[in-house]
């Protein structure tokens, strides 16, 4: 009977204990979460200023010039967002960058133009974009589209209630958005609901879908407080619904829907945080640009909700009513600019570096010139002399048209094609499982994954070939073929070639889980078909 | 002390062998650069500059296979550019002139071989084992010389007949092809009239036999032996995975290693071993001379 009584009041101190901390901890939590995010943010800086060689912050934000419209642009929203610094030289790199180089992704044009907002800019690049690329490219040209509408900027075709709307249409089942398919990803949702924010309290449909959203991130956290996207469980997921969190008011860090096991968001992130105060993409990885930017906006975001100030993506500086807008025909014709550049690329073979070419054809129009002159000069005076060299150089000239040149940073730029006549999305996986353990070569995946079921929109009349190169440019995988179109063989992929397990190893593919018995540049793929590449030791008879 | 090619043949077959096949079957960036040096270095001591526009076409035929291989394989971890969605890396580039230093080496190696290597010499090593390749081995390397003197001949018969322009690309190069053609002919039908004349001489007869004048020296001995050690070492180095290199998809030299260091000093003791030779017996001349 003692030792019941015993058990019982010990039983009951333990319950009035925990009970007794757990308030106690939140409260004090609170302060200790803002110096958390506060320390993370200046660390980020601090590895930053040491990367550009720099002391002093203002220095930091003149170096980000140099990386203007490859990188900067979270850096340049989030330091705009957070303080004050000078970011007029970084504002004219940006405006020479988008002057010289067309940008074919809808969803890009819309981040710098929403950068040239953060900056308080008034380029006339924000008005074309506005008018041009709105719900261009799915889901994320809505998203950006919406946030410059919530920064007071006008659009009349695509009025802001029109993309709320679209943007609830598109939700799914499970309360959450994703980029294609009908399962909910939490990187998506969060950046869906940083632009839905402004809307919630003005608009009953937007705030309940925003219930089942919120719903859905509850749902999809992990036990270790973190979210998976495609697969992995990365910093950037955590980042977005930070951001998201706090454009809607949510104090994540007490709000029990986002904490799992204990751990907070903010604490997940630290997982994620390597000791020179930058961040990885997932655990245990080495530096990552993205996600130590995201991580940077996450923090700006939960800073400014905590002092009291508007949502991230409220934009304090941008100035709208300073915007000229470009008159009605001027707007179409860079509307069809914009979409029928890449069509005009293909059969000119000018566009993108148009400008490197005429500088070539140039140079090679001299040396002519000066060859001519030489054979001249040394008494070579034999018409048919200079019909060759003509011929050369019609021949360089037209080398030169045909190609394209391109540095590695602008092909493997990780943006998918954009794409007129989808007629859906098909996914594709490449692995190598067999080889695993059989070579130590360090670029042989621990796991044999290659690609793990990255989805890509069709259209009409693709093959599984164009799939693999676009997929590969996307993920920066390498991979090598012999012949093209419907002749094209594929000996290697991420530097795994044919044959270098044995004379029947290489790489076949399967479509839906079977074997197609012709060449992977005649397979025409249809929409929700699953394509995998395997490396083979046995020729194709181990595949499965 | 004599000069290299006073050396038995035999000694001067199994070095150049053993410098050539080296080079040919390890792909290491070191073994290739002192292979193309000393093979370039020993054709002008023995020879002189020799013909100028034979090493400038080389020199051409060096860069043009080293920039082709980027073109057509595009494995390797560093995009240098990309065009037409074909990404030209640095590795291929690199391999691109590993091999084309290998060819070129090879190519000096063997025509340092044939100034050397005189039809005699080749008789005297292969006769003995086996005089049917000796000869055509002969005969073979015979042509070389044979084919560029015929092309002289040709050459200045065209142009004093006035079939041969030369102050135009175009014509030269109608011209050139024809002599080409010419050439061909006259070494199919100089082939079938070797042939019958050698016949008619009792060629191909059994029971015949073979003279040299070549004498076997302790120093020959001494060589031969040196030159195997060092290919043995070499050898060894090479199987243990010591000289490896890979270049893809990124430039790996195997670990440093005491016994690579060795076999690199070996290798770069038998490719300068000639060059070695030749100078020590022209300072010995010299050096002889003075006290005349």
């Amino acid at each position: 009977m003692k030792t019941k009584i015993k058990i019982i009041s010990v039983a009951l101190f333990l319950v009035l204990l925990i009970s007794g901390i757990a308030p106690l901890s939140a409260a004090e939590g609170h302060e200790d979460s803002l110096r958390k995010a506060e320390c993370f943010l200046e660390e980020i800086l601090a590895f930053k200023m040491d990367n550009a060689g720099v002391d002093f912050e203002q220095g930091l934000v003149d170096s980000l010039a140099d990386e203007a419209g490859i990188s900067a642009e979270w850096y340049i929203i989030a330091l705009s967002q957070s303080g004050e610094y000078d970011l007029s030289e970084y504002e004219a790199a940006l405006c020479r960058y988008l002057k010289e180089k067309e940008v074919y992704s809808a969803s890009s044009r819309l981040k710098y133009a929403l950068t040239l907002a953060a900056l308080g800019s008034t380029d006339d690049y924000i008005g074309t974009v506005l008018q041009n690329s709105i719900g261009k490219q799915g889901i994320m040209s809505l998203v950006f589209g919406l946030h410059l509408l919530n920064n007071g900027y006008k659009n009349q075709t695509y009025p802001s209630q029109e993309i709320i709307e679209s943007l609830l249409s598109l939700q799914c089942e499970d309360g959450g958005w994703s980029l294609t398919g009908d399962v909910g990803n939490a990187d998506v949702t969060a950046m869906t609901l940083q632009a839905l924010a402004p809307h919630c309290k003005s608009n009953a449909d937007v705030s309940k879908s925003a219930e089942g959203a919120l719903g859905f991130l509850s749902s999809a956290q992990l036990e270790s407080g973190g979210f998976l996207s495609y697969g992995k469980e990365n910093a950037e997921s955590i980042a977005q619904v930070i951001i998201a969190l706090s454009s809607l008011g949510i104090d994540f860090q007490t709000d029990e829907r986002f904490i799992k096991n204990g751990v907070t968001l903010l604490s997940a992130i630290e997982t994620f945080r390597l000791p020179s105060g930058a961040f990885s993409h997932t655990k245990d990885a080495s530096f990552d640009e993205s996600a130590t930017a995201q991580v940077f906006c996450a923090m700006v975001s939960y800073i400014r909700f905590a002092e009291g100030k508007n949502a991230f993506y409220i934009l304090d500086k941008c100035d709208p009513e300073g915007l000229e807008m470009p008159e009605e025909t001027q707007v179409s014709d860079t509307t069809s600019d914009f979409s029928e550049a890449p069509e005009s690329n293909a059969i000119t073979g000018m566009g993108e570096g148009c400008g490197y070419k005429k500088t070539a054809i140039i140079a090679l129009l001299v040396i002519g010139a000066f060859g001519a002159i030489t054979m001249l000069a040394l008494g070579k005076r034999n018409y048919k002399n200079y019909i060759v060299l003509c011929f050369l150089l019609a021949a360089s000239i037209l080398f030169v048209l045909l190609s394209n040149f391109k540095t590695a940073k602008d092909y493997y730029n990780g943006e998918a094609i954009e794409k007129k006549n989808t007629i859906g999305s098909v996914t594709i996986s490449i692995r190598c499982d067999r080889i695993v353990g059989l070579s130590d070569e360090a670029h042989i995946p621990e796991d044999g994954i290659i690609l793990d079921d990255f989805q890509l929109d069709i259209a009409e009349g693709e093959t599984v070939y164009d799939i693999l190169a676009e997929a590969s440019r996307v993920n920066g995988i390498q991979f090598e073929n012999n012949g093209t179109e419907s002749l094209a063989y594929i000996v290697g992929i991420g530097y795994i070639y044919e044959m270098q397990f044995g004379d029947l190893s290489g790489w076949v593919y399967h479509v839906n889980g079977s074997s197609p018995s012709v060449g992977c540049g005649e397979y025409r793929l249809s929409d929700g078909d699953r394509i995998e590449w395997i490396y083979t030791l046995d020729f194709g008879g181990d595949a499965k | 002390m004599r000069g290299f090619s006073d050396y038995n043949p035999i000694a001067v077959s199994l070095y150049f062998l053993s410098v050539a096949g080296i080079a040919m079957f390890c792909m290491n960036p070191t073994i290739l650069v002192l292979s193309l040096f000393a093979s370039v270095l020993l054709f002008f001591v023995k020879q002189g500059k020799g013909d100028v526009s034979s090493h400038i076409a080389l020199l051409a035929l060096f860069f043009a296979m080293a920039l082709i291989n980027p073109l057509v394989s595009h494995n390797g971890a560093t995009v240098l550019f990309v065009i037409n969605d074909s990404i030209i890396t640095a590795e291929a580039l690199i391999y691109g002139f590993a091999a084309a230093a290998m060819i070129i080496s090879v190519i000096y190696w063997f025509r340092s071989f044939s100034a050397l290597m005189t039809e005699d010499k080749l008789l005297y090593v292969f006769g003995s084992f086996s005089p049917k390749t000796a000869l055509i081995l002969s005969m073979g390397i015979r042509y070389i010389s044979l084919l560029s003197r015929q092309r002289k001949k040709t050459e200045q018969a065209q142009r004093a007949m006035g079939l041969y322009k030369e102050d135009n690309i175009v014509d030269r190069t109608k011209g050139g092809i024809r002599i080409f053609s010419v050439i061909v002919t006259w070494a199919l039908e100089n082939g079938i009239i070797t042939a019958d004349s050698m016949a008619a001489r009792g060629y191909g007869l059994s029971s015949r036999t073979h003279f040299s004048k070549f004498k076997f020296h302790v120093s020959d001995a001494v060589l031969i032996i040196s030159i195997i050690c060092a290919d043995a070492l070499i050898i060894t180095a090479i199987s243990l995975g010591t000289l490896d290199f890979a270049f893809y998809p990124k430039l790996c030299a195997a670990e440093p290693s005491l016994f690579g260091s060795f076999a690199y000093v070996a290798y770069a003791a038998l490719v300068f071993l000639p060059v070695f030779i030749e100078v020590g017996v022209s300072l010995k001349w010299k050096f002889l001379r003075s006290k005349i």
